[in-house]
Formats: structure tokens, C-alpha cells, sequence
């Protein structure tokens, strides 16, 4: 058998490498994706007090800091035993929102549209964002302008874009000022009508992605996310709710209940572990988060235009839709959810009340937060001692929960566009698309940081490297 | 903006000793009336910040300058220019501005000579001199009189 290695894997957050082993006939016989980095936060944060955890673990990530101030908050929230006032509530849903738009939009113009737009196949050296803004400028200003939107969001309601201080155990820092949620809702409309042109835009070139659709990652997994009570999609809070591939719902659980559902895998090549729904056991258990998933999980979207879009979506593919290409059209139709909701929030009076935060002591040994990271569910469980101490920490990050199916997508990807002893580029880049598709964030599933690369190795089937390809690095 | 169209753009961590030299040279410009962004990296959004202004100024701190020194060198995008993926790069932003937005300012990259890069805030006698070095550099390019601190304070944007 030969191997193929794709190390590092570019325009990803954090490092990888893909190792693709084919036999004799140059046929691909198994594939295997590495995280190789790590950092340790569940260890180095014991003995902290509680209360600094969230402003500690924000630090995992730069694209979605947020994410895990919401979790952590909410763990904390939990080991204080206090129930945050509704207005605190209002205001981190609101800032999430703003997270996940702005962090969709990076993962999908900055990262997937030279793909999407330029071609898979299109000259490497211009396929970036660079070369995008030379065919598409309009399409390289409408992605800087969400973002940008979305920044400001966060940055209005939580002081700073990357680690802001506002979200706070027990609450938020400080009210919202009147200024600061005109100043938004003057944005929305803007920043909406580049979510649905976006959309409009990637809607007329699926169709040169047939092949793609077909081999990236399409295959029957279960799949879990947040959602309401009426079923809705959940973004800060909700059930979660596992369903199978075929749609039936396996499990509805309360996320402090997750330890009894969500196992953890090790795995011997990867410092990423591997998380399983327990009740099917390891791999049967495999399951998919993030936009695609939730979008199969959740009855509807709870907001007009994005469930307008949801029922497009599900018309033309199907009610679960298998294909992980799809994570960008879902990630689109998610970016117009927060807009609205995010809309809906301000124009609540509410959002103005001037209590924001519950105070209390330890007054439980432990704490579960969960939010929709979003790369998909965000899970931080401590336990602290008397005093407040952090003894144990878990924390299971979105892309961990997809380890499995992206290694899965990985293989079938490379089974169909793989075939030959000699690695081309086009069928690199698509094992490396297949992977973009899940928006990873290795920094933060193995709670570990850095830059980019990744890297690809062909080996034979006695292990002789046959060849290589290193980018990004 | 300024109405004199120059924007100046210091970058690098705070909690990494002298690489907060890029972040410290861009707080003190503001002291002079310069439109300034103080930022922990460069990001997409400085291109479009960017394709507004006549002239930008990029303060970095560099360790492959010796401690105290600056260099000043004129940046201009061009093909060559390194493509953005998971960080930004003077020139990348440039090409950036150019491409998207039809224009790009006229551009100088400012090293600062920095060798302190541990965990910590606060920069060491010679990051600071390098700093007081750097806004020199751009006092007198800009014409701008080294005594004008204060008379036209605007805080440092920490976002573009």
C-alpha cells in the first residue's frame, strides 16, 4: 500500500495533515486525518478560580472567543446556581450573533469562496482571496463588510472584538446603551442584504459542484444541535437534540445531561479526540455538528427569511441533507437567521434594562455551560472545590464532535478523486475543501493555537513516501 | 480619516513584551492628530480602511533589526505581494485595497528594532527608544511639528 499526505491542510484555523494510503493499483485503501498540535487548557486551568475562566478559555480561540466565553459563562452561571436576569440573556444571545456572523463570513469568503467561486481546479496561485477580489471585487467587499459588521456588533455590546470583557458569570458587564443599538440596527439592513445576495450568488454556481456534493463527506451520520422548545433552531441555549440519519429524533436532552450520551474517543495518531453518541457506541456513534447539522436537526429556523431559505434548501435537497459541501449553504442561511435575530433582540425595550447581572458566591461543585459554537455545540463542564477552585475541566469543542465524519469525508473524497501514485493538485485541494467545509478549528478542539498549514504525503503500501505537498506553512 | 489623508497602522500583541511597540507607536501618533489604528494583527478590514487613505504608515516591531534601530521602506502591493490566508501582511492589504477597492495609498512599512518577545506587558529602554524613533520618522516625512503632541489628540481606533 502507498500513502499520500496532505500536511499541512491550508485556509483552516490551526495545523493538520491528511495521510492518504493507496495500493498497488493506486486506488485508495484508507485515509487518516491528524491534529497535530496541542495545548492543554482543561489541565493548566485547575486550581484557577472559577470566575476566571471565561476571560482564560476565551483565549483558545480567536475566531470564536465568544463561543467559549458563553459556554464558560454559563458553567459559571451554573456553579453560582443563579439565573442570569432575562436582559443578560437578551444581550449575550445578541453578541453571539454577532459572533456567528462574523466568523461565517470569514469562513466563507475568506476561506471556501476561492473555491466556491474561482473553481477547484483554478490556477492555485490566484485561488485565494486576492485572486477572488480580482474577479469578484464586489464579492471580496461584501465579505469584508459582514465581518466588519459583525465585529462591530460584538464590540458595541461586549467592548472589544476579539476577547471582549463584557460577558461576565452571572450575566453581562454592563447595559446596553440606546446609542450603541441604533448604531446596529443602522447596519442591519446593509449587512442583511449582503447575507441574501450572498446567498442568491452561491445558489448559481451549485450546480458546477455536482461531483463535489457527491463525494464530499455525503453519507449517513446522525447529527446533533441546539433547539428550542418549539423545535426551533438554538443558537445560546436550547435541547439538544440528536437525530439519526434518516431523521428520527435518538435522543432530547437537557446539556447538563451530555456526559451520558456524549462519549469521548482517543485516537492514537491525532491529539483530537473523537466524540460518539454513547447509546451506539464507538464509530457506529458518529455524528455531525455545526450549521448542516443544526439545520437537519431543527424543525425550523424560528425567523422568516432564514426558514423562507430553509424551505428552499430542504426542497432542493432533501430533509436531512447528507453532503457536508452543503455547510456552506447552510452557514449562509444561518448568517441570515442572526441577522434577524439579532434584529428581533434590539427592537425588544428590554434589551435596554439596566439589570444585567446576578451575583453569588460557590453554591454548587460543579458547572455545565453549553452554546452553538459556530463549528457546533460548545461544551465546558467544571468542578470546583469550596472555595471556588477549578479541580477538573472538560471541554468538547465543536470540531472535536465532526472529528469522526470529517475522517470519513476525507476518505470518501479521496476514494473518488484520488487515483493515482502521484499527487495533482486539484485532487489535493479538494481533500483539503472537504475539510474547509467543516470550517475546523483545531486551535480550538485541541485547545491549542497557531497558524495554519497543512500537509500531504502519498505513501506505498510498504510505507515509502511516494510523494508530498506542504502549503500554508 | 484625517483631512490630511494619512493613516497610521501599529500592530502586535500587548501581552508579548516589545512586539507591542507597533500598538504603543500608533497610540502616541494619535497624540499628534493622525488618524491611527492600534491593533493586534492585521485583518482584512484594514484593506478597505486603507483604500480611503492618501498615505499609510505600517509600525511593526521586528526582531531582525538591531534593538533601538528603524528602518523605513516603502511597500507598493504589487503582484509579487504575499496572498492573505490566515494572517494579513503589509503588502497583502495593499493588494488587498487595490484590487477591491480600485486604489491604494501610497505605503511605508516602519520596523522598530525589538528583541524582547516574552510573555508580558510593557516594552523594554530599547523597544521604547525605537518607538520614539519611529513616530520621529514619521513627524518628519509628514511635516508634522514634533511639538504638536496633544494640541490635536484623537484616541487610536483598536478596530478598523
Amino acid at each position: 500500500m502507498r500513502k499520500i499526505a496532505i500536511d499541512p491542510v491550508t485556509r483552516i484555523e490551526g495545523h493538520a495533515r491528511i495521510t492518504i494510503h493507496v495500493n498497488d493499483d493506486g486506488n485508495v485503501e484508507r485515509t487518516q486525518f491528524h491534529v497535530t498540535q496541542v495545548r492543554g487548557f482543561e489541565k493548566f486551568t485547575e486550581g484557577r478560580p472559577f470566575y476566571e475562566m471565561p476571560a482564560i478559555t476565551a483565549r483558545i480561540c480567536g475566531i470564536c472567543p465568544i463561543s467559549h466565553l458563553l459556554a464558560s459563562a454559563k458553567a459559571c452561571d451554573a456553579i453560582m446556581a443563579v439565573r442570569i436576569p432575562p436582559t443578560a440573556a437578551m444581550l449575550r444571545e445578541a453578541i453571539h450573533c454577532g459572533q456567528l456572523v462574523q466568523s461565517h463570513a470569514l469562513s466563507f469568503f475568506h476561506l471556501s469562496a476561492p473555491d466556491l467561486l474561482l473553481g477547484m481546479d483554478s490556477d492555485p496561485a490566484k485561488r485565494n482571496v486576492l485572486g477572488l477580489a480580482e474577479k469578484h471585487p464586489d464579492v471580496v467587499r461584501d465579505g469584508i463588510a459582514l465581518r466588519k459588521f459583525g465585529q462591530n456588533v460584538i464590540e458595541r455590546l461586549a467592548g472589544e472584538r476579539i476577547h471582549p470583557p463584557g460577558i461576565v458569570p452571572g450575566g453581562v458587564a454592563t447595559p446596553l446603551a440606546s446609542a450603541s443599538r441604533d448604531a446596529i440596527l443602522k447596519g442591519l439592513p446593509e449587512a442583511r442584504a449582503i447575507a441574501w445576495r450572498t446567498l442568491d450568488f452561491f445558489k448559481t454556481v451549485l450546480d458546477g459542484f455536482r461531483p463535489e456534493i457527491a463525494a464530499f463527506g455525503d453519507m449517513p451520520t446522525m447529527y446533533a444541535g441546539l433547539v428550542g422548545n418549539a423545535g426551533e433552531l438554538r443558537l445560546y441555549d436550547g435541547r439538544i437534540r440528536f437525530k439519526t440519519a434518516a431523521g428520527a429524533t435518538a435522543a432530547e436532552i437537557d446539556p447538563a445531561e451530555y456526559a451520558a450520551y456524549i462519549g469521548e474517543a482517543s485516537l492514537s495518531d491525532s491529539y483530537l479526540k473523537a466524540p460518539y453518541f454513547k447509546p451506539l457506541g464507538y464509530p457506529a456513534g458518529i455524528y455531525r455538528v455545526g450549521p448542516l447539522a443544526r439545520l437537519n436537526v431543527a424543525d425550523c429556523c424560528g425567523t422568516p427569511e432564514a426558514d423562507k431559505e430553509l424551505g428552499e434548501f430542504r426542497e432542493r435537497f432533501g430533509r436531512m441533507v447528507s453532503s457536508s459541501f452543503h455547510f456552506h449553504y447552510a452557514r449562509l442561511i444561518e448568517a441570515i437567521h442572526c441577522l434577524e435575530r439579532l434584529q428581533q433582540l434590539l427592537e425588544n425595550p428590554a434589551i435596554l434594562d439596566r439589570h444585567v447581572r446576578a451575583r453569588a458566591e460557590v453554591n454548587a461543585a460543579e458547572g455545565i455551560g453549553v452554546a452553538e459554537a459556530p463549528r457546533g455545540i460548545l461544551i465546558h463542564h467544571y468542578k470546583v472545590d469550596e472555595n471556588g477552585a477549578i479541580r477538573w475541566a472538560n471541554l468538547i469543542i465543536a470540531t472535536g464532535h465532526n472529528n469522526l465524519a470529517i475522517n470519513r469525508s476525507i476518505e470518501q473524497v479521496s476514494k473518488y478523486f484520488v487515483k493515482a501514485n502521484r499527487l495533482e493538485e486539484g485532487m489535493l485541494n479538494r481533500v483539503s475543501a472537504v475539510v474547509r467545509a467543516y470550517d475546523p478549528c483545531l486551535s480550538c478542539s485541541t485547545h491549542a493555537g497557531g497558524i495554519v498549514p497543512m500537509r500531504i504525503a502519498l505513501v506505498g503500501p510498504r510505507g515509502e513516501l511516494l510523494d508530498e505537498v506542504s502549503s500554508g506553512a | 480619516m484625517a483631512p490630511d489623508g494619512i493613516l497610521v497602522v501599529g500592530y502586535g500583541s500587548e501581552l508579548r513584551g516589545d512586539d507591542a511597540a507597533g500598538p504603543a507607536a500608533a497610540r502616541r501618533l494619535a497624540e499628534y492628530g493622525f488618524s491611527a489604528l492600534d491593533v493586534h494583527q492585521l485583518t482584512p478590514e484594514i484593506a478597505e480602511r486603507s483604500a480611503q487613505a492618501r498615505v499609510v504608515f505600517f509600525l511593526d516591531a521586528d526582531a531582525g533589526l538591531a534593538p533601538g534601530e528603524v528602518s523605513r521602506e516603502r511597500i507598493d502591493g504589487g503582484a509579487s505581494a504575499p496572498t492573505l490566508g490566515h494572517y494579513a501582511t503589509p503588502a497583502g492589504l495593499l493588494q488587498m485595497a487595490r484590487v477591491a477597492y480600485g486604489t491604494a495609498p501610497e505605503a511605508w512599512l516602519i520596523r522598530m528594532g525589538c528583541d524582547r518577545f516574552e510573555i508580558g506587558d510593557g516594552l523594554s529602554a530599547e523597544a521604547d527608544r525605537a518607538v520614539s524613533r519611529a513616530v520621529e520618522e514619521v513627524l518628519a516625512y509628514t511635516h508634522r511639528d514634533p511639538c504638536g503632541r496633544g494640541s490635536e489628540t484623537q484616541p487610536a481606533d483598536t478596530e478598523p
